[in-house]
């Protein structure tokens, strides 16, 4: 026994307690390490209360643990009352932490916190979440234009052609001054007449006043046919204006509505436009929880197993390598088999169940399950939200998340607070569905949402935000893929249909109401031109009709004149007949 | 370290068993060659604070095969990799693997096995051989030295005797 250093061995076993105890079963120990390295997985602090230690099981208490959300310093991202580990002791000697049981009680998220949480900030964190905002949009002009402005700027096709016409007018009112000049007037009708009178007693008389009634006769004969030749020439003149200006005055009739179709085609009166509202819509809403989904994503990717293949180990200088073997059981350095989970979220109250948490799936060869439920729901039947993160096989790891939404009894809800189209939802039954999956960085997935009951209300009377009050149920599905910060949505509901409907009537309606006031104010601008036109044409029909008169006079005149030169010369030519019938007579005897 | 060393150098000179001082020399060798804060250098400790073995003589060669442990390092990582691979060991590796008393053990880096394995091989060896040379230097050396001038002037000289007692007290 003498070879045996006892005071050399008592010291070696209290040391060995001292060290044991010190390093594993002192929560005061364990808190700032914990506490220094949540912090460092977070990128902010994550604060811990107190730590109690019990040994059969070996279970982990942790009490209320604070994480700071690192782009929000002054928030927690999450507050957990009370987290309570069932670890297993081997594997922690093993250098392994594997939970065998957790719990994860009063779960509060966006907490305020006392001090700051902030540790360093990266420039990156600083620039990569903007603020989403708004983007703002143009309503489809279904407001009419102000009749007055539209027809001060403008140009009327009737105008145009009334100016046209009134030159017209005034060429051919010159053209006939000069005519009307050449015409015989109602004097020379009525010397026609005397003279016509004169040669029908001069030939009723003796055989010289018939000679000279003849003669005359021949004379106002070439006068009348020449005054005549120029009425008719007049005449085919006064027809062509006169058509040229019938032709106008139909154009200047028909031309107001011209000038309307034209106008309803400029200004997009024919409810084109009305498509893909919902996109305008709900593109920003969709693009707003998409931007959540990737905040959170973000926010839990550093505790999910990675896809990322493992790097193959440099061998550190006096550090070697560390051989695997197979495992019976095997087990990645961080797993938790499974943990329950109750929340007080803002949503309301949630239960749930994760199982299979890995630091690399590969090793346990499970992926990872999540399920949340809403439980004593206020305001909705149910809402569950469930995730499968496969990171088994790493090069196919996918993440897979469904969200379920029953009938949430929605109040108040803004959809836009554009200052076109301020539009918020009132009241309406809300249910929707949310399939996606995360797979090589890509994100797709569907969101169906229907929303029933619906009472929408807007700041604004115009004819499309009225529309609005006639939907009382609609459907929206948005389909979305791409990669995660690029991701392109595709909206499509039959809100669209919907109110392109609402709108088709009231447009219609709308429409016709204005196509006739610009009609008539068309009609009363150019009433005035309009009538003198009118009066000119009357002029010239009278004018016409007065040639027409004087034609006829002339031709019944000439024709009269021409029956008593005629009659004269037949009576002429019977004398001489008679005359020399008596003379054979007298020679003859018969 | 020079304290050391001349409480080494009086431990040689002085009545101490030669296999106390070797089998100090035999664990630092363990000790130093692999991974400090392993397992079984636990056990080492244990021996040589129970045992009577020369602590002195534990802490210089400790120091000293500290740093041939970093020259030595590839060598022992390549024979504990070609140890860890071999088919027909996979079995017991396996069960040790599958085992929380070896891999808290940390058997399975090729580092630690590979110098383990060769100081544990070395052991005997190593005490055997350094009970030899400290009997010889005894013998030979140590009475060559004493019966030198030189030893005797610095014997005489007061300089040495004051920076004896400094470094004794």
């Amino acid at each position: 026994m003498k070879s045996i250093r006892w005071g050399g061995l008592i010291t070696f076993v209290i040391l060995f307690i001292i060290v044991i105890v010190a390093a594993l079963f002192t929560g005061t120990v364990l808190k700032p390490v914990l506490e220094s390295a949540f912090t460092e997985m977070n990128g902010a602090k994550v604060d811990i209360d107190k730590i109690n230690i019990a040994y059969s099981p070996f279970t982990l208490e942790i009490d209320n643990i604070q994480i700071t959300d690192p782009s929000e310093p002054m928030i927690n991202t999450a507050q957990i009352e009370q987290l309570r580990l069932v670890l297993s002791f081997g594997r922690m000697l093993m250098g392994q932490l594997v939970i065998d049981d957790a719990s994860i009680v009063g779960v509060r998220i966006d907490t305020p916190r006392k001090e700051s949480g902030e540790i360093v900030k990266s420039a990156s964190q600083e620039t990569s979440e903007a603020k989403v905002e708004e983007a703002s949009f143009d309503i489809p002009g279904f407001d009419f234009p102000d009749i007055d402005e539209l027809l001060a700027k403008e140009p009327l096709q009737s105008e145009v052609l009334l100016d046209k016409l009134e030159k017209d007018l005034a060429e051919i009112d010159k053209q006939w001054i000069k005519t009307k000049k050449g015409l015989p007037d109602s004097e020379k009708i009525d010397s026609y007449e005397k003279r016509s009178n004169k040669i029908k007693q001069d030939a009723k008389g003796n055989t010289s006043q018939k000679l000279v009634a003849i003669k005359d006769a021949k004379v106002l004969i070439e006068e009348l046919k020449s005054d005549v030749a120029l009425i008719k020439q007049a005449k085919a003149q006064f027809s062509g204006d006169i058509k040229h200006v019938n032709k106008s005055i139909r154009e200047v009739k028909s031309a107001p509505s011209k000038d309307v179709e034209h106008i309803k085609g400029k200004y997009s009166l024919n409810g084109a436009g009305a498509e893909n509202i919902s996109r305008m819509l709900f593109g920003d809403e969709v693009a707003t929880y998409l931007a959540m989904a990737r905040k959170w994503y973000a926010r839990i990717k550093p505790y999910l197993s990675s896809d990322e293949a493992t790097a193959e180990v440099a061998v550190e200088r006096s550090k070697g390598v560390d051989v695997k073997f197979k495992e019976q059981d095997p087990k990645p350095e961080f797993y938790v088999r499974v943990a329950s989970i109750t929340a007080d979220l803002p949503r309301g109250q949630f239960e749930g169940v994760i199982s299979d948490i890995s630091s690399d799936q590969s090793i346990n060869r499970k992926p990872m399950h999540l399920k949340l439920q809403g439980v004593a729901m206020v305001g909705k039947e149910s809402e569950v939200l469930s995730a499968e993160f496969n990171y088994v096989d790493k090069a196919n790891s996918f993440t897979k998340i469904n969200y379920a939404l029953t009938k949430s009894q929605i109040e108040q809800l803004t959809i836009s607070q554009s200052s076109q189209l301020p539009l918020d939802i009132k009241a309406a039954l809300m249910t929707s569905k949310v399939n996606a999956r995360l797979q090589k960085g890509v994100l797709s997935g569907v969101a169906k949402t229907q929303f029933r009951q619906v009472d929408f209300e807007s700041g604004n009377t115009s004819m499309f935000a009225s529309a609005f009050e006639g939907v009382k149920a609609f459907d929206i599905d948005a389909r979305f893929s791409g990669a995660i910060g690029d991701l392109s949505i595709q909206i499509d509901s039959d809100l669209d249909s919907q109110l392109g409907r609402q709108l088709k009537a009231q447009l219609v309606q709308k429409r016709q109401q204005f196509e006739e006031d610009l009609k008539a104010r068309i009609d009363e601008k150019i009433s005035e031109p309009m009538a003198r036109i009118d009066a000119k044409k009357k002029e010239l029909d009278d004018l016409k009709q007065r040639i027409d008169d004087s034609e006829k006079q002339l031709q019944k005149k000439l024709a009269a004149l021409k029956e008593t030169v005629d009659k004269n010369k037949q009576q002429k030519k019977n004398i001489a007949k008679d005359k020399l019938k008596n003379k054979l007579k007298d020679k003859f005897g018969f | 370290m020079i304290t050391q060393i001349i409480k080494f150098l009086r431990v040689l000179a002085s009545e101490a068993a030669p296999l106390q001082i070797s089998m100090g020399i035999a664990l630092a060798m363990i000790a130093g060659l692999t991974p400090l804060f392993s397992l079984h250098n636990l056990l080492v400790v244990f021996v040589l604070l129970t045992f009577r073995i020369n602590l002195a003589a534990f802490i210089l060669a400790l120091a000293l095969f500290s740093g041939l442990a970093y020259l030595l390092d590839p060598l022992f990582h390549s024979f504990g990799l070609s140890l860890l691979q071999r088919t027909e060991m996979q079995g017991v590796w396996m069960n040790m693997y599958n085992s929380t008393f070896w891999r808290v053990a940390h058997f399975n880096n090729t580092i630690v096995i590979g110098s383990l394995v060769i100081t544990l091989l070395m052991f005997v060896p190593m005490v055997l051989i350094m009970n030899v040379l400290i009997k010889h230097y005894r013998t030979h050396v140590l009475v060559y030295l004493n019966n030198s001038k030189l030893v005797s002037w610095l014997q005489s000289s007061k300089l040495v005797t004051r920076f004896s007692s400094m470094m004794e007290s």
